[in-house]
């Protein structure tokens, strides 16, 4: 009796505060990590791209002519498939401008650092999207994959490609 | 229910805490916390708060005077912008700018010479004690024991040093060794002008280098980047002729691979080919140079030095003389430059031959009358003629007397000569010695007095551009030199300007004159051809030949007192302290070094050690590629002791006209 008093004592204690704790912490790091970022809009990647066989990710996230890489779709995009003519479509675009982009983004790129998607894809080395953005095109909703893409990540790629990895190639 | 004993309590808050660990760690919160902490630890120097501006500034580092645009936030400039202009030397201003050991005050040495102790002292005290000591030589008649070393970009800085030599008395003004001295020798020697060559490239179809290698730091580098864009868009053709595939042979249209050291010949081997297709010269004393390319560099004999067979080298004549406005290029190297004016005289003899002198697109010459002759008195007349006058800077450390002051303006030769060694025992026996620099280098460790000058993005810039402001207490060297001499009873009068401002406004504007009257010097020549095959046959004992290269950013030896500089280099060019050199595979067995050996360079002048050996196909066989800058012994911690200077052990012989040494090729063997 003792013996399991004891135990209890120790592990009621114990349990409670793991599951707290791991709550509270991951939605702490959640928080940090920004991944309720604003998904206004429902989207599964992987119905687009076996049922619409849009494989290929630069046909909703393009290059415009110069060059710069245009990132998330607007609504104009998606209306260049959708026409907006069914009355689903039209009540999932409800509310929104062609030129809005109904997503907020889970990462922001730092000031410090100078990056160019086409620098990196357009070459003859090996990267696709996944390569840093994880298996996004299999996913069936708009929850984060990707962490953080800290310097190191950049580097171990140029490392293996024999890219440079002076400060200046991406640094002012 | 049992009451809770302290043990009770003791295990409830165990239980607790260590819950709270438990699932802390399984939340993924420490690892995101560390995540934090690095980027947190990154973001600790954060530029001061400060309105954004952009200021339109100009750089000064060289004549190009290219234009900048500095993202400043309050008075910290952040980020130089060089938009289709500029070079990389002009966008590290700001590692000069910001540089931690940047010399703040002026220094005045403490202790013995060569140990580089320094404390710190005022501007009026320097200025007094220089001037004074000016006085004194004047006094006691030793005007010709004053002499002055400009660095290659020195300009308008330059003609006050010169002026200050002159009014003192002293014929001693010399540049630093490299493409001003000897395109200035070379002129003199065949134009007999004071001058340098001017190549119009921003017209030239068709360039036909010969070792200048255009794209890293020769001339201006950024004129050059812009010109060789402009031949890119315009599909004129570069010709690099290169012991290596340096980086400029690499971004050439072709690359001609010739034996170590052997330039000249083929500019000679190509003028046997031109002269055979009827072509000639009216160089005076062409004719004797004529006979020398018959009889010396004949098809056989040329390729036997060069390397090239004798199809290759017509070609080369027949794609010369079809050019348009085709032009040839001496002075082999990049920041760097190692030749000989009779290598200079070849290639002029060259566009001589195909009329490129003074045409379009071809070479000028390029005349700046400065500041003008300055009014001198009877003493500084006298000591002027009695001096025996030196060409070069490596002629006067080896032949020249003992000085009493020496100049240093914005230069190293400490460490850029090959008589650099010489030239520290000179300075430790020189009793005061003035050095015009903002960072402490090898030469400074020997000076009295270190004054801080300006980084490229300080200087006073011209009207409708801004300049950052002035750190610390660093002038512009011209101010700090009109401010000593205007203290000097007797030179005062030929110094009468407030400010290099002003000096910028006397100073006459370069003109671009046709170079048509050329005078080939022929018994150089001869001296040349007879002693050149002996010259590139490679001693038994010493079987390779060492060539230098520049490594990007670094030129020969200032940028490795950038940080940003030294993080840049990739590890087949230092790692650690340890410098590599480049080798052929082939050669490399031979002499028994394989990829990342160790070995030392012997030449007959002694050795150096040790490097580590890189193997690749783009360097010749049996030549050994070895980089400049390296081994410091000063110029700040980070290039304080790394790697080891090729100059202590690289070719001495002094080039008679220029008064320079030519380093350019050494027998060395791998010891």
């Amino acid at each position: 009796m003792k013996r399991s008093r004891s135990l209890l004592l120790f592990f009621l204690p114990f349990i409670i505060f793991t599951y707290v704790s791991f709550v509270v912490f991951q939605k702490a790091c959640d928080h940090a990590m920004n991944v309720q970022a604003e998904k206004k809009i429902p989207f599964s990647h992987k119905t687009h791209v076996e049922k619409y066989g849009a494989a290929d990710c630069e046909t909703c996230h393009m290059y415009a002519g110069n060059g710069r890489f245009k990132g998330l779709p607007t609504v104009a995009d998606c209306k260049m498939c959708h026409d907006g003519n069914t009355a689903k479509e039209k009540a999932m675009f409800a509310g929104f401008k062609d030129s809005d982009v109904p997503w907020t983004s889970y990462a922001q790129q730092p000031d410090l650092v100078y990056f160019s998607h086409i620098a990196v894809m357009k070459n003859e080395k090996t990267a696709r999207c996944a390569s840093c953005h994880g298996d996004k095109g299999h996913s069936t909703t708009t929850s984060k994959i990707k962490g953080k893409m800290p310097m190191g990540q950049c580097m171990d790629c140029h490392d293996a490609l024999k890219i440079s990895n002076a400060c200046m190639v991406c640094h002012d | 229910m049992d009451k809770l004993e302290r043990k009770d309590v003791i295990k409830l808050a165990g239980g607790a805490v260590l819950g709270t660990a438990v699932g802390t760690v399984f939340s993924g919160a420490p690892f995101l916390g560390l995540q934090w902490l690095v980027e947190w630890t990154q973001d600790q120097y954060v530029p001061g708060k400060g309105d954004e501006k952009f200021i339109a500034s100009i750089c000064q580092s060289c004549p190009a005077k290219c234009n900048f645009s500095i993202r400043m936030m309050g008075n910290r400039a952040i980020k130089v912008e060089t938009s289709n202009a500029g070079c990389p030397v002009g966008a590290n201003a700001l590692q000069l700018l910001y540089h931690p050991e940047r010399v703040r005050q002026p220094l005045k040495k403490v202790g013995g010479k060569g140990n580089s102790r320094f404390k710190a002292v005022s501007w009026d005290e320097a200025i007094k004690d220089i001037s004074a000591k000016i006085e004194k030589i004047r006094a006691d008649k030793k005007g010709a024991a004053v002499a002055a070393v400009n660095g290659q970009n020195a300009q308008l800085t330059g003609q006050l040093v010169e002026r200050l030599l002159k009014t003192i008395g002293s014929p001693n003004c010399f540049t630093e060794p490299g493409l001003a001295a000897l395109s200035g020798a070379a002129v003199k020697a065949t134009q007999n002008m004071d001058g340098a060559l001017h190549y119009d490239f921003e017209n030239s179809d068709y360039i036909l280098s010969f070792g200048a290698r255009l794209v890293e730091g020769w001339g201006e580098p950024a004129r050059m980047n812009k010109v060789f864009t402009g031949w890119k868009a315009r599909k004129a053709k570069y010709v690099q002729v290169d012991t290596i595939c340096s980086r400029s042979a690499a971004i050439a249209d072709q690359w001609v691979p010739v034996k170590a050291g052997s330039e000249a010949a083929l500019a000679l081997g190509i003028a046997y080919y031109l002269l055979k297709m009827g072509k000639g010269s009216n160089a005076a004393n062409f004719g004797e140079l004529a006979k020398i390319i018959n009889a010396d560099f004949t098809p056989d004999k040329t390729s036997l030095l060069t390397g090239l067979k004798p199809e290759e080298i017509e070609k080369l004549a027949k794609d010369l003389a079809a050019a348009g406005n085709a032009v040839a290029v001496a002075g082999r190297g990049g920041w760097g430059v190692s030749s000989s004016t009779a290598e200079f005289v070849a290639v002029q003899a060259l566009n001589s031959i195909i009329g490129s002198l003074g045409r379009r697109g071809g070479v000028m010459v390029a005349v700046n009358p400065g500041l003008g002759e300055p009014a001198i008195d009877a003493a500084a007349a006298e000591s002027l003629k009695a001096s025996k006058k030196l060409n070069g800077l490596d002629d006067y450390i080896k032949n020249g007397a003992q000085p009493e002051l020496v100049f240093i303006n914005d230069a190293d030769p400490v460490f850029k000569s090959v008589y650099g060694v010489q030239l520290a025992e000179k300075l430790a026996k020189t009793s005061m010695v003035v050095a015009f620099m903002p960072l402490i280098n090898d030469t400074a460790q020997y000076a009295d007095y270190i004054l801080p000058t300006l980084s490229w993005v300080e200087m006073a810039a011209p009207k409708g551009k801004e300049a950052v402001a002035a750190r610390f207490e660093s002038r512009h060297a011209a101010d700090a030199l009109l401010q000593i001499a205007q203290k000097v009873k007797g030179i005062d009068a030929a110094f009468a300007w407030k400010s290099y401002k002003d000096v910028i406004a006397a100073s006459g504007k370069t003109e671009i004159r046709g170079a048509g009257n050329l005078t080939i010097p022929a018994d150089l020549m001869k001296g040349f051809a007879s002693n050149y095959p002996k010259k590139l046959a490679a001693p038994k004992d010493f079987p390779l030949a060492m060539i230098p290269f520049e490594v990007a950013l670094l030129g020969d030896g200032d940028g490795l007192a950038f940080p940003y500089v030294l993080k840049g280099l990739d590890d087949t060019t230092l790692t650690g302290k340890k410098m590599w050199v480049l080798m052929n595979p082939e050669t490399a067995k031979k002499h028994g070094a394989s990829e990342g050996s160790r070995v030392d360079l012997e030449s007959k002048r002694g050795e150096i050690g040790s490097v580590k050996v890189h193997l690749t196909k783009t360097v010749a066989p049996d030549v050994v590629a070895v980089p400049l800058g390296f081994g410091h012994q000063a110029l700040t911690t980070y290039a304080k002791g790394k790697g080891v200077n090729p100059k202590l052990i690289m070719s001495n012989d002094i080039d008679a006209v220029s008064g320079a040494a030519d380093w350019w090729y050494t027998s060395v063997k791998l010891s």
